[in-house]
This record gives C-alpha cells, structure tokens and sequence, in this order.
C-alpha cells in the first residue's frame, strides 16, 4: 500500500516541479504578504497624528494645555489656526485630523471658579484614528482637569495635596487588561497574527488548484492506472508533496511576524501546530476537490476567491460576531477561518486547551469531511476517466 | 453597415458576456462583495458587548453603577459572578468580555474619603471590542467620580455651583465630526467596495486578454490590418461599458442600502469612478501579461488584496505610516480612490480638497493605458492560436 502511494507522490512531486511559475507564487506571495503588513503596521500604534490649534485665550494655561498634547506621542503639530470652522478643510487636505479650540477666557474662567471648556473636534470618519485620538485627548485633558480640581479643593479648603486627592478622585478605575497588555492599541501583535491566516488559507487552496483538473487535461504522460482503483491511496499520494509544501509554508507565514517584528507568542502549546497543520491538511484536499470536480483551474480559483475574500472580516477576529446581524451568523460560524483563528487566539493568547475549542472543532471537523467528501469524489472520477482512457483508445 | 468601433465593442462584449467565468467575477462579484461586507457591518456599533460584575460590596452605590453600566447602549450586564477566576472560561467561551470588580466596603470607603478602587479585567485580544467597551464603562465611571465628588465638595461647604466647577474645572467637550456615532460600515464599507471593484475588474480582465489572440482578431475582421491601439481602445471601451454601470450601483450600495451618508459632490464621484475602473482594466491586462496565465494572475491579485488595502490607509492611516511608505502607498490607484470616497462621502470635502487625488487617478490612468498596450501587444501575439488560456 505504501509503495504506489509514494509513487504517485513522486509522480505528483515531478510535475510540482515542472511548474515553477506557480510554486514560486504560492510560496513567495504569502512570505511577502506578511512582510508588507509587517511593514505597514510596524508603528503598532496611531502615532503622529496632525493636530489642529486654536488658541483664542493666548494664556500661561492654553500653553501649557497645548505643550502636553504635543508632548503625547500621539500627536503633533499640524498647524495654529483662528477658528475651528476651518478643521473640516484641514481634515480634506489631511493637515490636521484633530483640533483643540481654547475658547476666550479659559484661564480667567478656571481661576474664577467658572466652567470652563476646551472644543475637542475629532475627524471621525476613521474610526480607528479617531478612536485612539478619542483616548489620547481625553488622557491629556482629563490629567489637567484632575491637577486643577485639586488645586482648587486646596485654594478654597486650605487642605494640604493629599486630602485634597479623595476629594477630586473619590474613587479610581483600576484596568488590567488580560492575556497580553501589549495588545492595546498595538495593533502589529493584534492584525497581523491574524491576517497570516488569510493567506496560509489561500496558499494551501492555491497549491492544489491545478492538481485535479491536469490529470484530465492531457498534460500528465502517465495517468493513475497503478492505483488500481483505490480512491485512498490515489488521493493520499496526489497530496502529500503539497501537504509537505503547505505545513512548512503556514509555520513560516505564522511565525514571521514574531521573527522579524517582534510580534509577542505568547504561547505555542502543541495544540496550537495541531490545529495549524490540520488546517493545511483541509485546505489542501479542499483545493484539490474543487480542482478535481470542476476541472477548470481558473473558475476553481474564483470559486476559492468566493470563500477566502469575505472570510476574515466574518470569521469575527476584528468584528465581532455579535455584532453581526443573526443571518450573517450561518457564514461567519459555517466557514472554516472562524475555527481556526478563534482557536489559535484561545490557545496562543488565553492559554485554553483543545477542551475550550469545542465550536470550532466542530467547525473544522465539518469543513475536513466536506474536503475529503469533495476529494474523493472527484478523485473517483479521475480514475474512472483514466481508466477508461484506454479502452476508448482501443 | 455597422461602424467599425461598435463591430469592435460587440466583438468583445460577446467575448466577455459569453464566458461564464468572466461573466461571474466581473458582473456579480462587485454585488456579492458589497451585500456580503454590508451584512457584516449592518449594526454599524459593536453594541450590547456582554459585560459581568463581581460585587463584593452589594452596597447602594455598586448597585447603581452596574444600573448605569446596564443601561448604557455599548453594554449589557450579562451576570454576576464570584470571582474574577470565573471570568476566564467565560472570556474562553466568548460569554463575556469584560469584568467589573467592585471591591469590599467600596461604598463606605468612598465616604470616607479613602479613595477605593473599581477594577476593569477586559479581554484585550480584539482591540476593536476592548476599545470601545472600555470607553463604555470608562464614560459611567467619570460620570460617577465627577457626581461623588460634587457631593463631597458640596457636603464640606462649597455652594452647588462652585462645587460643580471645583469637580471638573477643564471639561473636555469633545466632538465627534463627520461620524458622531462611530458607526463601523459607514466607514469601511466604501472602502470595502472599492478593493473589491478593483480586484474583480483586474480578474475579470485578466481572464479576458488571454482568450484573444491577433489569429482570433484577424478571423473576427478579415482584411483588416491590426492596429493594437484599435484593439487596446475597443477592450477597454467595450470593458468599461459593462464595468462602470455595476461599480456605480456597486459603489451605491452603501449609501442606498445599509445607509452611510454621502455628504460630497457626486460630480466628482462620478468623474473618478471611471477613471478608477480604467486603471484597474489597464492593471488587469499589464499584470496578465506579467503573469502569462489567468490562474496565477487571479491569484496574484488575490494575494495583493488585503496588503493594497492596508496600503490605501482606509483602516490604518496612512498618516500613521513611515514617509517612504507613505510614498508607495501614494502610487496606488486605491490609496487615492478609498482618499477621495472617504473625504467625499463622509467628510463632505470641497472638490477643489480633492484636485490632487483626481490629478494623480490622471496620472495613474495613462500609467495603466500605457502598461495595458504593452499588454494587448505582448498578449495577442504570444499565442497566436488561441489565446494562452488554460
């Protein structure tokens, strides 16, 4: 049994190499897929973003209110401007995507015990930049309020610093972030970990691409007559070169953004590389199904574009799956990329065990049979054509 | 007799039309992809995120924050529980997201003026969650200093309204412009469409200057004598006929449908849009010809996808990216084309903001009308037979 399926892997591994072009961009593509987003998310935070200023107090306290902003790592000068009625077109222009107005009189007011206000405008329409500008203006502001609440509980009580902290903070909101502090705002150690799936899925499915349909299109010399018919040992021996291909492949692409950006692994339990294997193993036969059912490489593809496109932003790694509406719940649970990054995010972050994957193990195990069923049958039918090629000859 | 263009668009429209697979990607691609990411963000809100408490004060003052914390739209107590032990399985289990832990004699600790703890454990392995649920309970439990500490100050003599003044003496008002709600489609899911406009129009293209050859042109029109720029100018006029009507409805869907505002001239929008699908026609054939296969250049694209769509700064901003980056990003037609929607529909941004992003969509148009004749050329040509499709 061994031995015709190492003979159909040779075969198998023969023509993989006769097709370069292809190889190199199933093995290339995703390697600097992970580089560039690497690259792209490299400042791990929304640093630098433009500010805006309109300062109509011109006081000791818009200063210094202006020098702590600027002295936040996540903003810098954009520009001094005379009204905020002019944001919108520096927003435009991309000048400046948050403005500080310092209305007229903000120091006398606060001295005098009257509110006073500073204008915070927030481009918003990212969400991602104005959520971590969101953060950082109201951490700047909220310092100096709390700085001039206490002096002013010391001015009118005659109390000393300490009384006076109760008083201007009666209680405190202590974070602690679980499973890894680096994750806030980082979002090199959040996205890219995850968006390596992306492409390890789209490189175990591209692989096999081409495996079924090239047995029945006349580019093979020698067809799979020496199986006997065996459907098992024909498709064992089609998949294991790409299978051998794949596995390396995803622990590069998993593994690259640890290796040159110092993305944090928290934890690489062995379930961790069971699953990621297992994962290959179903793309690849998954590949080769539809390869080998729909004959044609190029609709076979689309056929996987149709799958892999919209299944990061369903499988609920960065909108959650709550979130959705409940018809939208059948793909987001029914594909396989939410098993897998769900997984992988249980065991490398959250420290859980096979035994907290439950829903996804069913999701992996549901995508495995429908694979082999796919593979199987088309590789029934291969064989049946090869088989018959002869008799048709004669 | 027909004119010769239209012979020419005809020809091309019956090859397009009548391949199914062209067919599939470049027709009902760009509508799948927009229904499909339109579901996803149909909410807009990471609303009602599942939160639980451990009170081990059961006082008034827990009470009624959990109250608050209940009724803010962003969240929603799920249960109490024990410990903060037990909030581990139920992160695992997705049951719960974040803790509030409000700790023993909390209440008669704020009392006493000994400044007492409220502890946020929160799951930070998803920062679009994390983030906003963090905000959510932050903006309950400021609320609530603020209101404690008027009342202290209050209690010890000041008038009401010095007291109000003494508890937040810089009151931040902040503004949320051009998305007040932070509402998550309206933002991406322009930009959403829009790669998915870009890969389905280089796809399909793709797929279609591989099936023709010169042999083919010649059969189709004989005697005539091959002018590439004739044959260059008839894909790419046949092409954009049939692509421009679905990227406009396309691109319409997420203000008509899932309903994103769209503050801008649609003027403008409609003088970009056609020049965005007429680099991506000329993209498709020059990285066809690159490729010389319609499967590996399909996959080609769908590999580049999502890094092209990190690249435009929809979702990270480019603004946050080093210059040199900054500076390939610019010589992508999506970074220009996700710029100009985005400032356009949400921002509202005058046309003349927006003169750059059009000149350089110019720019890139000649760039892929030149990068799509070397392609015709080289393609046409290769296999003079039948076309090098597989």
């Amino acid at each position: 049994m061994i031995r015709p399926i190492l003979h159909i892997a040779s075969r198998e591994w023969q023509w993989i190499r006769l097709q370069r072009r292809y190889l190199a961009l199933v093995i290339v593509a995703p390697i600097l897929y992970v580089i560039a987003l690497g690259i792209i998310y490299a400042p791990k935070k929304v640093l630098h973003v433009p500010v805006a200023i309109v300062d109509q107090d011109h006081s000791r306290l818009s200063r210094e209110l202006t020098s702590a902003i600027l002295a936040s790592e996540t903003f810098s000068l954009g520009e001094y401007t005379d009204s905020p009625d002019e944001f919108p077109l520096l927003v435009a222009r991309d000048r400046a995507h948050v403005c500080f107005v310092f209305p007229r009189g903000l120091e006398r007011d606060v001295l005098a015990h009257r509110p006073a206000r500073v204008q915070v405008l927030l481009d918003y329409s990212n969400y991602l930049a104005g959520t971590a500008e969101l953060g950082s203006a109201n951490a700047v502001l909220a310092t100096y309020s709390v700085g001039t609440e206490m002096r002013l509980i010391e001015a009118a009580q005659g109390v000393s610093q300490t009384t006076a902290l109760p008083q201007a903070i009666p209680f405190e909101m202590v974070t602690r972030m679980w499973f890894n502090p680096a994750f806030n705002g980082n979002y090199l150690n959040y996205l890219v970990v995850g968006l390596a799936y992306v492409v390890v899925q789209l490189a175990g499915l591209f692989l096999t691409i081409r495996a079924g349909s090239s047995e029945l299109s006349g580019h093979r010399t020698s067809p799979l007559r020496e199986t006997e018919g065996n459907v098992w040992i024909a498709l064992t021996g089609k998949l294991l070169p790409y299978f051998l291909i794949a596995v390396p492949l995803s622990i590069v692409v998993t593994q690259l953004s640890h290796w040159l950006f110092a993305a944090p692994l928290l934890e690489t339990h062995p379930s961790f590389w069971l699953i990621l294997i297992w994962f290959d193993a179903i793309m690849v036969t998954l590949g080769y199904g539809l390869s080998s059912l729909v004959h044609d490489p190029v609709f076979a593809t689309e056929l996987c574009a149709t799958i892999t496109m919209p299944n990061f932003l369903l499988s609920g790694y960065t909108w959650p799956i709550f979130a959705m509406p409940k018809i939208m719940w059948i793909l987001a649970y029914g594909l396989p990329m939410y098993s897998v990054v769900f997984m992988t995010r249980k065991i490398t972050m959250m420290g859980a065990g096979i035994a907290d994957c439950g829903a996804q193990l069913i999701g992996l195990a549901a995508w495995s049979i429908t694979a082999l069923a796919l593979a199987w049958y088309g590789t029934k039918r291969i064989l049946t054509a090869t088989h018959e090629e002869p008799s048709a000859h004669a | 007799m027909r004119k010769p263009w239209l012979q020419f668009c005809l020809r091309e429209w019956k090859r397009l039309l009548g391949d199914y697979r062209i067919v599939m990607i470049l027709l009902g691609g760009p509508f799948f992809y927009a229904l499909i990411f339109g579901g996803v963000y149909w909410q807009g809100r990471a609303k009602h995120v599942p939160i639980v408490i451990v009170d081990q004060d059961h006082s008034h003052l827990s009470r009624e924050i959990t109250t608050a914390l209940d009724a803010s739209e962003n969240l929603q107590v799920a249960g109490w529980i024990n410990s903060t032990d037990e909030f581990l399985p139920l992160v695992r289990r997705e049951d719960a997201y974040a803790c509030v832990v409000f700790p023993p004699r909390f209440e008669s600790d704020v009392l006493a003026g000994k400044k007492p703890r409220v502890g946020v454990v929160f799951d930070a392995s998803n920062i679009l969650v994390n983030g906003s649920t963090l905000i959510a309970i932050r903006a309950v439990v400021t609320t609530y200093q603020v209101g404690l500490s008027r009342e202290r100050l209050e209690a010890v003599g000041m008038s009401p309204s010095a007291a109000r003044v003494a508890a937040m003496p810089i009151e931040a008002a902040t503004r949320q412009l051009f998305n007040p709600t932070s509402n998550y489609g309206y933002y991406i899911l322009m930009g959403l469409v829009c790669i998915a406009l870009q890969s389905v129009t280089r796809i399909g293209c793709g797929i279609a200057i591989t099936k023709d050859s010169v042999v083919q042109w010649s059969r189709s029109f004989p005697g005539r004598r091959i002018d590439y720029v004739e044959i260059l100018v008839s894909k790419v006029l046949a092409t954009a006929l049939l692509v421009l009507p679905i990227a406009v409805v396309a691109l319409a869907l997420p203000f008509v449908l899932f309903g994103a505002p769209f503050r801008g001239s649609v003027l403008v929008l409609l003088v970009a849009l056609p020049l965005f699908v007429l680099i991506q026609i000329g993209f498709g054939y020059g990285y066809a010809a690159l490729c010389r296969s319609p499967v590996i250049s399909t996959q080609l694209h769908l590999f580049m996808s999502v890094v092209l769509f990190t690249l435009s700064g929809f979702t990270w901003p480019y603004y946050a990216m080093p210059p040199w980056l900054r500076a390939i990003a610019r010589l992508t037609p999506l970074f220009h084309m996700n710029c100009l929607v985005r400032k356009l529909a949400i921002v509202g941004a005058p046309s003349y903001a927006l003169f750059p992003h059009l000149l350089s969509l110019v720019a890139l148009s000649a760039a892929g009308v030149s990068w799509g004749f070397w392609a015709v050329h080289k393609l046409m040509n290769e296999n003079p037979a039948a076309g090098i499709l597989e």
